[in-house]
């Protein structure tokens, strides 16, 4: 419980990936028109950072290192698959406007980056709250930039109009 | 030679493994997201043509009505719960846009008038251009016929639209999409003829 805790603290704060590591800056750019977009990039990452820490974390011992960098690729380009049909299948909106970026996750620094630095050397469980922290951390970096870009650009937020744009003066 | 060996048969079964696992999840969405794009290219016809309850896609259309600033994709009889044929539905690109290509789905009744209209792929300026999928701006072209003409100056006429402020390429882009549709219309299915206000 204390692992998990400690995890969760230093995903989301002591060593954000976005924020304090400095990883990931490509989706992080590209998809951070929107507090929506950014929210639904960051939970995608995060449901694939979970699951794909704790398969590897599992497999550690099973997985040779020489043929390390394939597997983890294959385990992480699965959960990435797997989430992109279930978005296609049931969150149809988001994956119109997340597109490209939902097959870039698996080439997400942060999510090979976990694997190799945390999920390799460490057991199942703390390996699951890590990717569980360093995803809210990515999703919370995420949603809070997109939340910024879109106020800025369009004036509004999470589709709540802040203050008057060009889109109102159609009939003036 | 036994590890590479070996090395080789666990990467093997980890991607079996992975292999077997995404085909059942593929199995278990292929119907869902099957549905889902039938409904969504349906409901996309229905925003146009409410009234309509069936659609039948016209085999090839020949026709010069588009040039070379449009393209039609698809052109629909639109029929009613009784089989009547009510209309058409086409979906139109055009290559005018101030971005890419402007998608737009259009609905056309025997009249030869507009029931409906939705932009359904655009890349225009983000606050300019972009405005033209505002409900209220396109719903301007419903019950228009004839020719469609734009104005910056308030729209006066029975066949004027405002153009959207500072994407004046957007609107005509659109407007001549319009316009393309509705001789389209007229030539190949002879809806409104001699009709309309030009």
């Amino acid at each position: 419980m204390k692992t998990a805790l400690e995890r969760l603290y230093n995903g989301i704060i002591k060593e954000n990936p976005t924020l304090v590591l400095m990883l990931g800056m490509c989706p992080t750019l590209a998809v951070t028109t929107s507090a929506m977009n950014g929210l639904g990039m960051g939970l995608s990452t995060c449901f694939v950072l979970m699951l794909s820490n704790l398969i590897i974390s599992l497999l550690r011992k099973f997985i040779p290192d020489s043929v390390r960098m394939p597997a983890y690729i294959v385990v992480i380009a699965s959960f990435v698959t797997i989430v992109e049909l279930l978005m296609q299948a049931y969150v149809r909106s988001l994956y119109a406007s997340l597109g490209l970026y939902i097959p870039l996750i698996v080439v997400n620094c942060i999510i090979m980056g976990r694997a190799e630095s945390y999920a390799s050397k460490n057991p199942p469980v703390a390996s699951f709250f890590d990717g569980l922290g360093m995803g809210l951390g990515f999703t919370l970096a995420l949603t809070i930039i997109g939340a910024i870009r879109e106020l800025s650009g369009r004036g509004r937020c999470l589709a709540s109009t802040s203050c008057p744009t060009r889109s109102n003066r159609f009939q003036s | 030679m036994k590890k590479i060996v070996i090395d080789t048969l666990k990467l093997l079964a980890i991607t079996l493994v992975a292999g077997v696992l995404l085909s059942v999840v593929y199995q278990l969405t292929k119907d869902t997201i099957a549905e889902a794009e039938a409904k969504e290219l349906t409901d996309s016809y229905s925003a146009v043509m409410s009234e309509a309850s069936d659609f039948v896609e016209v085999e090839s259309p020949e026709t010069d009505a588009f040039g070379e600033d449009n393209t039609l994709n698809t052109a629909l009889y639109a029929y009613d719960a009784s089989g009547n044929e009510i209309g058409t539905v086409l979906s139109v690109t055009s290559h005018k846009g101030y971005g890419r290509d402007i998608d737009i789905t259009i609905g056309i009744d025997t009249t030869g008038t507009i029931t409906g209209i939705v932009v359904t792929s655009m890349s225009e300026t983000s606050g300019l251009g972009a405005n033209c999928q505002n409900e209220e701006w396109i719903s301007q072209y419903i019950g228009k016929s004839g020719e469609v003409v734009y104005t910056k100056t308030g729209a006066t006429a029975s066949n004027e639209i405002d153009a959207i402020s500072g994407a004046t390429k957007t609107t005509r882009a659109i407007t001549n999409a319009v316009n393309a549709a509705l001789d389209f219309a007229e030539e190949y299915f002879g809806y409104g003829e001699g009709g309309g206000n030009s």
